[in-house]
């Protein structure tokens, strides 16, 4: 089981959904000017904890099927594949999706078979749960690193690029001015949460 | 289909892994044993493939059963899955996957169904786009590459230093350690000069 990356945790769940009811799920994601798909990303912006984090439909008849040697799938159901990234404990993580978010998952996930609702949070816990896979590798390029950590460098990173180009010509007790702005600009940028990071 | 967003692109494949009996056990719990043996972080073979943001492998035995009333499924084959997300286009890295974990990627993908082996580029990338899944709804929380993300997670290690370092220095003193910092020749502890 590899469901951990240093600051981050891995998600995979697949859930099961009457062929009629995947067609309006369907409906409902290409209904672009509902703005569906564009609202579910702005929820998950607010969240602020998620890097990435996908749902595909597998069609019962859509499994791949390379040769003669492999036996044809016959399945009552399609499937709502879910894969996430994030920071913090899978008990916190679906917390928040119910607190902050339940009108969003069930916006999604309300196609299931015997999905309970986002509300109240046992429930939607146990679903999860039950319809988890755990990961045999999990592989993250900055393991110590959050959704925050990430951001906030890159913010800093662009504040010390505009500093370098504004700064080259300043003499000495301008540039110190400059410099205490500077770090009273991006002193929320040197905060690190969760773990420190070490080494990466 | 939605598997680009936010300069990412999310990979999802599901290949078939062979039936009946290998070495005493089944090709699945190889696969699993392979996988389990890979390295962790920068050990892991994925960071060959440097424009890999996050990626996940799972062994899917079987779907999960929802409980009464629901009818219950079964799958014929079990399922590698593969969840990855990158930057850049889905044949550049397919190539990166052949060319930098060839084998790794023999040693697992060896047990799938029609796996045609990593020596022909073309059947190679053939093969992986037959077990692609397209995404419904993709989210990536920043636009920046990998080499963005480390390069700026450096920088603030770095910047973080040379504030303390520099803390009551002289502007010359200061300036002296930022400009190494941009230019990569800060030595740990080699702030000095002026007159503090």
């Amino acid at each position: 089981m590899a469901n951990e990356a240093g600051k981050q945790t891995a998600i995979t769940s697949l859930t099961p959904m009457e062929p009629s009811q995947t067609a309006l799920l369907r409906a409902t994601v290409a209904a672009r000017k509902l703005g569906f798909g564009k609202q579910s990303r702005v929820d998950l912006l607010a969240l602020s904890f998620i890097h990435f984090a996908r749902w595909a439909i597998v069609d019962r008849d859509a499994f791949p099927h390379l040769d003669d040697e492999q036996p044809e799938e016959d399945l009552e159901y399609d499937y709502l594949l879910f894969c996430s990234n994030f920071n913090g404990t899978w008990g916190e993580y679906i917390d928040a999706f119910s607190s902050v978010l339940p009108a969003g998952m069930d916006r999604i996930w309300k196609w299931s078979v015997n999905y309970p609702g986002a509300e109240p949070i046992t429930p939607f816990k146990e679903y999860i749960h039950a319809n988890q896979l755990d990961n045999d590798h999990y592989y993250s390029a900055y393991p110590g690193a959050s959704t925050n950590d990430v951001k906030r460098a890159l913010h800093l990173q662009r504040e010390l690029d505009a500093f370098e180009a504004s700064s080259s010509e300043l003499a000495d007790e301008e540039f110190a001015v400059a410099w205490a702005e500077l770090l009273v600009r991006v002193s929320g940028d040197l905060q690190t949460t969760g773990v420190v990071d070490r080494g990466q | 289909m939605a598997n680009e967003f936010n300069n990412a692109y999310g990979l999802t494949l599901l290949c078939p892994i062979r039936n009946g009996p290998a070495h005493g056990t089944s090709h699945a719990n190889l696969v699993r044993a392979e996988l389990a043996s890979w390295g962790t972080d920068a050990d892991s073979p994925l960071a060959a493939v440097d424009t890999t943001h996050m990626a996940r492998l799972a062994v899917l035995d079987d779907v999960f059963y929802a409980g009464h009333p629901a009818e219950r499924d079964h799958l014929r084959s079990r399922y590698l899955l593969v969840s990855t997300n990158f930057n850049g286009k889905l044949a550049d890295y397919l190539e990166l996957l052949r060319t930098r974990m060839t084998g790794a990627v023999e040693d697992v993908w060896h047990h799938c169904v029609g796996f045609p082996g990593t020596s022909d580029a073309r059947a190679f990338s053939a093969y992986f786009q037959r077990c692609q899944i397209d995404i419904a709804i993709y989210f990536a929380d920043y636009p920046a590459t990998v080499a963005e993300v480390l390069d700026a997670l450096d920088a603030r290690r770095s910047f973080v230093d040379v504030v303390v370092a520099t803390q009551g220095r002289d502007p010359a003193t200061v300036r002296a350690a930022f400009t190494a910092m941009r230019n990569g020749t800060l030595i740990a502890g080699a702030v000095t000069g002026g007159a503090g």
